[in-house]
């Protein structure tokens, strides 16, 4: 039988050579399995019936069943989701183990599992950026219909790589999610007690939390006016002060699941923006890369 | 008509042969059905065919090829297959090429009822086509694509009777198509002309072709304004069965149905 598994080599250079591997879906790899089996013919049209099924539904939902074009956009959309449900689950990455796995759940099942992995994607932050628009269902929808599109198209005479998209996906959706919870948790914490807006500018909460915590012991500042800046920038350049001490105050502070990202941030702004908030560099500067590099929306302009 | 126990097997090998897209392949059973069983066997084969399988294997042929097929199969397996024609019509096709797609379905259509000189047969294949919906849109399709001369062909058709007609200005391909509809049923041709201008009142308003200058609306009580072949094509096409009857297996687990996107 024809392999699949094939390995393109590329010629860099007479010394290098780099492997790229390519892998057809997963769900062709059970079928190809099966294919080596004896006695077949049951699984294999129970296995078609339902792959046929699926087609017709998934036809009916997202793409067009009257037409050919949108049987084989659905079709390839079958093909990924089922795969994607095959590779996420904890068996091993054979053939037959992926084969065993589809006829012992059905591939219905198995879609539906693809298809719960997409939708949990979808519920997860695209960026450190929360809106009201995330709560809507429409655009929930739409996220979801976009995820499925991208990862889950599968051409099955093509290599696949949408578990791999996935799983790059769901890391940093992860870490935004990470991210978002850290600055609700300084929202939180802020001063002049919680901030309440339905926006949320993740990285830019952080960021102003991180550069006013150097001015030494203070309490927790999630959201900034221009004139706060600028009684801080005033201030730590008055009377030089220890910058560690500070944010070793903010640490302590910080629930320890956060302090990865406080600290890494610190690490960034160490010789970035605090050293300027500390030279003579004009405030008006300042200020204004304050605002397009880091507190970005959660800094208050102030016009008067 | 020997042994009639062959024929699921020779149909369902035409099937698979048609499936696996070796419509050569499918033609060349067809031929050795005739030769060992007589045409008879043929007609009974193409007539057990899933309809679909039947339009995929017809349109591989056309006026240029001839097939067997294309001239044994019985005319109510022909009707029905006509439902499947406009299945592979793309978005995109339909949008930048449409005369190829109106070109393949005449050429298809013409082939199959110009491939007899039986008379008798010819009609038949009209009235089985003709009292289809799908039918009915795919020879309107044709015909809006000359709507001009087949007003002209229906005036001449009411004024003088279908035998004597026949003379218009122009020479369309589709012209003979239309004579032969109207000589051989009367019901159908109307049934067309109908699809072509859905607001006709036969004696209350003349038929008119769409102009392209915008203009329409002016006479919209006046005349019976013709369907576009773009909007006839995609009328057929919403026309291609959707198929789901898949009868449960014994001893399946039920279907999740919906509940996979749950």
């Amino acid at each position: 039988m024809h392999n699949r598994h094939r390995q393109h080599v590329t010629e860099h250079s007479t010394m290098q050579l780099t492997h790229i591997t390519t892998r057809a879906p997963h769900l062709v790899q059970a079928l190809e399995a099966l294919a080596q089996r004896a006695d077949n013919q049951e699984a294999a049209q129970t296995l078609l019936d339902d792959l046929i099924g699926i087609n017709v539904l998934v036809a009916r939902k997202f793409t067009n069943e009257r037409t050919a074009d949108g049987l084989l956009e659905a079709f390839h959309l079958t093909v990924g989701c089922i795969s994607l449900g095959i590779s996420q689950a904890n068996i091993p990455q054979d053939g037959d183990a992926q084969l065993a796995f589809l006829l012992h759940h059905g591939a219905e099942y198995v879609f539906q599992m693809g298809f719960r992995h997409i939708k949990e994607l979808s519920g997860l932050p695209y960026t450190a950026f929360v809106s009201d628009f995330d709560n809507d269902p429409y655009i929930q929808q739409r996220d979801i219909r976009l995820l499925f599109a991208e990862i889950c198209r599968a051409d099955p005479v093509a290599a696949w790589k949408g578990d791999d998209v996935y799983k790059r996906e769901l890391r940093d959706r992860q870490h935004n999610r990470h991210i978002v919870a850290c600055a609700k948790w300084l929202r939180q914490k802020h001063y002049a007690g919680p901030v309440k807006d339905p926006d949320l500018d993740a990285n830019a909460v952080i960021a102003i939390a991180v550069i006013f915590a150097i001015a030494g012991d203070g309490p927790i500042v999630a959201r900034a006016r221009q004139k706060d800046i600028e009684t801080l920038i005033h201030g730590v350049r008055a009377t030089p002060l220890d910058i560690e001490a500070g944010w070793n105050a903010l640490l302590k502070k910080a629930p320890p699941q956060y302090h990865p990202i406080l600290r890494e941030r610190m690490d960034e702004y160490r010789n970035t923006i605090i050293k300027k908030i500390l030279s003579k560099t004009g405030i008006k500067t300042v200020i204004t890369e304050l605002q397009n590099s880091y507190a970005g929306s959660e800094l208050e302009v102030d016009y008067d | 008509m020997a042994n009639n126990t062959h024929f699921p097997a020779i149909s369902r090998q035409v099937t698979e042969l048609v499936l696996a897209g070796s419509t050569a392949h499918a033609e060349e059973a067809i031929n050795e059905t005739a030769e060992q069983f007589g045409d008879l066997a043929v007609v009974a084969v193409l007539d057990t065919l899933e309809p679909q399988v039947a339009a995929m294997h017809l349109s591989a042929f056309d006026g240029g090829k001839l097939s067997l097929a294309t001239m044994l199969i019985s005319p109510k397996a022909w009707a029905e297959s006509l439902a499947f024609f406009a299945a592979t019509w793309s978005e995109d096709k339909l949008e930048d090429e449409p005369e190829v797609l109106t070109e393949s379905l005449f050429a298809h259509i013409h082939g199959v009822i110009f491939s007899t000189d039986d008379a008798e047969r010819r009609a038949a294949l009209i009235h089985e086509a003709l009292a289809t919906d799908w039918g009915t849109t795919a020879f309107a399709v044709l015909f809006s694509t000359a709507t001009g001369e087949i007003i002209e062909l229906a005036q001449d058709i009411h004024t003088r009777g279908a035998h004597s007609s026949g003379q218009t200005t122009s020479d369309h391909d589709v012209i003979p198509l239309a004579l032969e509809i109207a000589r051989s049923d009367a019901d159908a041709w109307d049934r067309v002309l109908f699809e072509m201008f859905p607001d006709w009142v036969p004696g209350e308003n003349q038929l008119r072709a769409r102009s392209e200058e915008g203009d329409d609306d002016e006479y919209h009580h006046e005349f019976a304004l013709a369907r576009t072949t773009h909007d006839l094509m995609l009328r057929l096409r919403k026309q291609v069965p959707v198929k789901s009857s898949r009868a449960p297996k014994q001893g399946a687990r039920p279907s999740l149905g919906e509940d996979i996107f749950a």
